[in-house]
């Protein structure tokens, strides 16, 4: 009973804004890129490497609103309603941006349980903040705000940073696999939004009070010349650690914390700022003395100053740290066949003072060792529509993937409409990486821990009927245990398969 | 290799998502919004003295304690009363008659003879003691007869009650025909008249001369020319008619006009400031208001007229004289435009002696003070005014619903109705703006018994204005604003004295709530 309330919370939780998460590739575990999420993953590959642009990836998410909550159409007009736009709102709107291109990965097995991957990426990471009282006092005009006070302060994160890591992932004992990462961080541009106090009043009698108390930090934003050394001086470090327990023969959980870190902001540093003693703004009207006089000049002058006061005022800096969107991942796999997993991921990211988070369901399959895929569902951003797709060719040496937690609808929507529109105005959650790999070596789950199960696993009638995966399979058995234990092994596995049967199948045999 | 690979598949994926995009679906055709917006329109304080810093300060003043009034002054100055005073030209001659004999040589200067006697100036009633002569001048001519005499001589002049500017007494020697200066002498008299020596003098010679017999010596002299800086003495009854005159009111007597209004503590004053040293009593043949198309309405004074005015008794001062007017309200009531008056002064009137003095510069100076202190109660003040505007900038159609919202805090004790009528471009009416349950929007003060303020009066309400008469307002050209005034009422509805002080103020804030249409193309 204890379950379905927990999923109940999870889920809630998920109706939260997440930044860049991706998640269908989380249970991929034909992809070497799968330890990014947990470094104590095992790719299924020994052997992985990646030159430039082994792997690209764009991520897009809008917690507030996607193109049909903004637009409508109308005797074949399309309108922006902004009407509609502000009743689809939430409180705050969070448009999260970002990209990652490898430069190099190297991924090396050693034994049957020990890891080592090296990475290096470019990576850019930007989060905007608008709150639902920008729209709202565009939209639905100042009247609902007399004798309130509407919240106009709009935050800008960003960060451009190349990333150079080197992991391990081991099992100590049998059913525990731990893993970590350092990762040395050089930045090239850094915006953050150190204060913002933007707010307009609307007084009983309708005067209008607009006050800004703005601190914007940047590196690199004002730097004419591109000079990569001058970028060396912005450093950090960030770290990945992450756990797997094999609590059940079959059930697998995983928990990790990725990009737990910081970068120092020291190059070409510029703060822009609005004191709230200057910005601000009152309008109570035009002073009827000034009419009286004829002063029609007065109206102008105020218009000036405002936007003289409202001007953000650049100067040099002070070094500032700005810390990485932290992630934390916790799932639970299910093996239903040796090839065929349900998992289920509850994540959080944890950036400049937000939480946010989202759940995503997968189903994992292997078709032999050439194709493996992976259908999810998403919750997050405030979205509920993200049917996911991930397909990995694994043709070795040659690897080709694509993968995004949000892809599927966008060719149904192909075939039913002759365009991707109706999916891309549907959209506020967009993901895909993609990418061509150098593996060698595809190894089934090699983990002290789970070499049992494999073999219970590889036991289920569907996997028997597919030669090739029985083969892997055998060999990636094999390749659990070391020396050789392999062959006696590989020889038992028709006597396992007849003793340890599934119980629901077991029961089928009863009945 | 790679990189070739890389990008054709890039390449193929950006053809392939674009081609599959309907990017008509993206172009926006109309921006749609329906925002109800409150903005403020007008704020400020407008006080009593805020209005009054257009005004001529020469006509609207405050009282120490704020009481608002207006104030008209205008004097006309006379100098009739000074030009009835001159002092005239007096002449005398005196001869010395000469025995014949042979007169020796002598080594100096002999006074051989002289001739005292006292001149008066022909002045009647006036009997002057003293007279500071501005100009003046003593001319003189003297001969010898016969003219071939070689006797030398010359004549001096003795006048010791012509005092100079330096104390000094007047002594001359002159010969032939001249003129002795009496600029900024003081001529000391006894009732018009003073002393005058004329002495013969024989001037040395060298040489025996003989003088025939029958030989005189001449003196002609004339006092002429006088102008006083002042005189002194009993100048005697006389009287003067000062010029007819009147005393322009301008827009002041239009005010009020077509108001019901009762003033509390009008004043309207006559002073007459008077810097002849005699005693003077004005008779104003005529004093009455005037405007067109009216009779004149006489002005009843108080003191009644002839009024006795005060005079000065040392020389350089002035004495005011107070005249009021004992029917202010029938004055002003009556509105006039100017005051006409024309008086007959008289000097000394019945009386036989007296120290007078009157100075060259000397005026009598009537000056008219009127103060309406704005202190009283008044109804049926209507203004009305016409402006031009134009909205044809502005899409009224795009305004659904529009309420004003008002706020008055009115410290003046004066009532309004307040009402707007629309007219087109040929100022044909269109309609009021306003509904009649919505025109009572300024609420007079309330005041207590001294007509002192009590309570601000408030009025904070929303105005309502449908769309039917948005559309009319767009459509109009021109509004007629019309105010209908009356001073704030006592409890039970009784008109009331009230007061305007400067200090007292009019706040005001006004707002605009609108709901509107927009679609933005």
């Amino acid at each position: 009973m204890r379950t379905p309330a927990i999923v109940i919370v999870l889920l809630s939780l998920a109706q939260a804004a997440v930044g860049q998460i991706e998640t269908t590739q989380y249970f991929m575990t034909s992809l070497p890129q799968v330890i990014e999420s947990n470094p104590a993953f095992m790719p299924k590959y020994g052997f992985a490497l990646g030159l430039p642009f082994s792997r690209i990836s764009a991520y897009y998410a809008n917690s507030g609103f996607n193109y049909n909550d903004a637009t409508r159409r109308e005797n074949n007009k399309r309108i922006l309603d902004l009407d509609q736009l502000q009743s689809a709102l939430p409180e705050k709107t969070y448009i999260t941006n970002a990209s990652q291109v490898d430069v190099f990965r190297l991924g090396l097995r050693f034994g049957s349980n020990f890891y080592l991957s090296l990475h290096s990426s470019v990576r850019g990471y930007t989060q905007s903040m608008m709150p639902k009282d920008v729209v709202a006092l565009v939209a639905g005009g100042t009247a609902a705000y007399v004798g309130k006070t509407a919240n106009l302060s709009p935050a800008f994160h960003g960060m451009t940073f190349w990333e150079t890591g080197v992991g391990i992932g081991f099992a100590p004992f049998e059913k525990l696999r731990v893993g970590a990462r350092l990762k040395k961080l050089y930045g090239a541009h850094g915006v953050q939004t150190e204060l913002s106090d933007i707010s307009l009043s609307v007084a009983d009698n309708y005067a209008i009070n607009v006050t800004a108390d703005a601190h914007i930090r940047t590196s690199g934003v004002q730097d004419p010349e591109l000079i990569f050394s001058n970028y060396l001086n912005n450093s950090g470090w960030s770290g990945d650690i992450g756990v797997t327990y094999k609590l059940l023969p079959k059930f697998t959980l995983a928990a990790s914390i990725v990009d737990a870190g910081f970068l120092k902001w020291t190059n070409n540093v510029y703060d822009y700022t609005l004191d709230k003693e200057t910005a601000n703004f009152n309008f109570s009207g035009l002073d009827v003395q000034d009419l009286l006089d004829g002063n029609t000049d007065s109206f102008d002058q105020q218009l000036d100053s405002l936007a003289e006061n409202f001007t953000p005022v650049d100067a040099p800096g002070s070094a500032f740290s700005m810390m990485l969107p932290a992630k934390l991942y916790l799932s639970g796999s299910f093996d239903v066949t040796k090839s065929f997993t349900i998992g289920g991921v509850f994540f959080a990211e944890q950036f400049m003072g937000r939480t946010a988070t989202g759940w995503t369901t997968a189903l994992n399959k292997n078709f032999g060792r050439v194709l493996s895929t992976s259908l999810s569902y998403t919750l997050s951003n405030r979205s509920h529509n993200n049917l996911g797709a991930g397909i990995s060719l694994n043709m070795a040496p040659f690897q080709v993937y694509i993968v995004g937690d949000n892809l599927l609808r966008a060719p149904v929507s192909l075939v039913k409409t002759g365009y991707v529109n109706e999916f891309v105005n549907s959209t506020q959650v967009f993901n895909v990486r993609l990418g061509v790999n150098f593996v060698w070596g595809w190894k089934k789950d090699v983990a002290p821990s789970q070499e049992e199960d494999n073999s219970k696993s590889y036991n289920s009638g569907k996997k028997e009927k597919t030669k090739p995966i029985n083969e892997d399979n055998s060999k990636s058995y094999n390749g659990k245990k070391s020396g050789a234990k392999t062959t006696s092994n590989t020889r038992k596995q028709p006597q396992a398969r007849k003793k340890k049967q599934p119980a629901h199948i077991r029961a089928r045999q009863k009945r | 290799m790679l990189r070739r690979l890389y990008s054709l598949t890039g390449s193929l994926g950006l053809i392939l998502l674009f081609s599959c995009v309907d990017r008509s679906d993206y172009v926006l055709d109309e921006v749609s919004l329906n925002p109800s917006m409150a903005l403020p329109l007008l704020k400020g304080s407008l006080s009593v003295s805020d209005l009054l810093e257009n005004a001529d300060p020469s006509v609207v003043k405050v009282y120490p304690d704020g009481l608002v009034y207006f104030a008209y002054s205008q004097e006309l100055e006379s100098e009739d009363i000074r030009d009835l005073f001159t002092i005239p030209d007096e002449f005398t001659n005196v001869s010395f008659i000469l025995p014949g004999a042979v007169l020796p040589s002598i080594p100096q200067d002999i006074k051989t003879d002289s001739i005292s006697r006292t001149i008066g100036f022909n002045m009647d009633p006036e009997r002057i003691d003293e007279a500071k002569l501005r100009k003046g001048e003593i001319g003189y001519v003297t001969s010898i007869f016969p003219a071939s005499s070689s006797l030398d001589y010359e004549i001096r002049i003795s006048l010791p009650t012509f005092i100079s500017g330096t104390s000094v007494p007047l002594n001359a020697a002159v010969k032939g025909t001249g003129a002795i200066s009496l600029d900024n002498y003081t001529m000391f008299l006894d009732d018009n008249n003073f002393p005058l020596k004329v002495v013969l003098v024989l001037k040395r010679r060298t040489t025996p001369v003989v003088i025939a017999p029958g030989t005189s010596i001449n003196v002609q002299l004339s006092f002429r020319g006088f102008q006083f800086s002042y005189i002194k003495g009993f100048l005697g009854e006389q009287s003067a008619s000062l010029d007819p005159d009147e005393v322009e009111m301008g827009d002041f007597g239009d005010l009020f006009e077509g108001a019901d209004i009762s003033l509390a503590q009008p004043k309207i004053s006559l002073s007459v400031t008077n810097e002849n040293g005699v005693p003077c009593l004005v008779d104003f043949t005529t004093l009455e208001a005037r405007k067109e198309g009216s009779a004149p309405l006489q002005v009843i004074l108080s003191p009644a007229n002839p009024v006795s005015l005060n005079y000065p008794t040392v020389m350089g001062s002035s004495a005011v004289t107070a005249i009021s007017i004992a029917n202010v309200n029938d004055l002003l009531e009556y509105a006039p435009t100017s005051l006409g008056y024309q008086a007959l002064a008289t000097i000394n009137k019945g009386i036989t002696a007296g120290d007078n003095f009157i100075l060259d510069s000397s005026t009598l100076k009537v000056k008219m003070d009127v103060e309406v202190p704005l202190y009283g109660h008044a109804s049926d003040i209507t203004l009305r005014d016409t402006v031009d505007i134009d909205l044809s900038q502005v899409d009224g159609s795009e305004i659904a619903k529009a309420s004003l919202k008002l706020k008055i805090t009115n410290e003046l004790p004066l009532d309004g109705l307040v009402q707007l009528v629309l007219l087109d471009g040929n100022y044909r009416p269109l309609g009021a703006l306003l509904g009649d349950d919505q025109v009572y929007i300024l609420r007079g003060s309330q005041v207590d018994a001294s007509g002192e303020l009590l309570k601000p009066g408030l009025y904070d309400a929303m105005i309502e204005l449908s769309k039917e008469k948005i559309d009319r307002l767009f459509g109009s050209a021109h509004i007629i604003i019309m105010l209908d005034l009356r001073t704030s009422r006592n409890a039970s509805g009784g008109a009331q004295d009230v007061k305007f002080k400067s200090q007292y103020s009019v706040e005001i804030e006004a707002g605009i709530l609108a709901d509107l249409k927009l679609r933005i193309q």
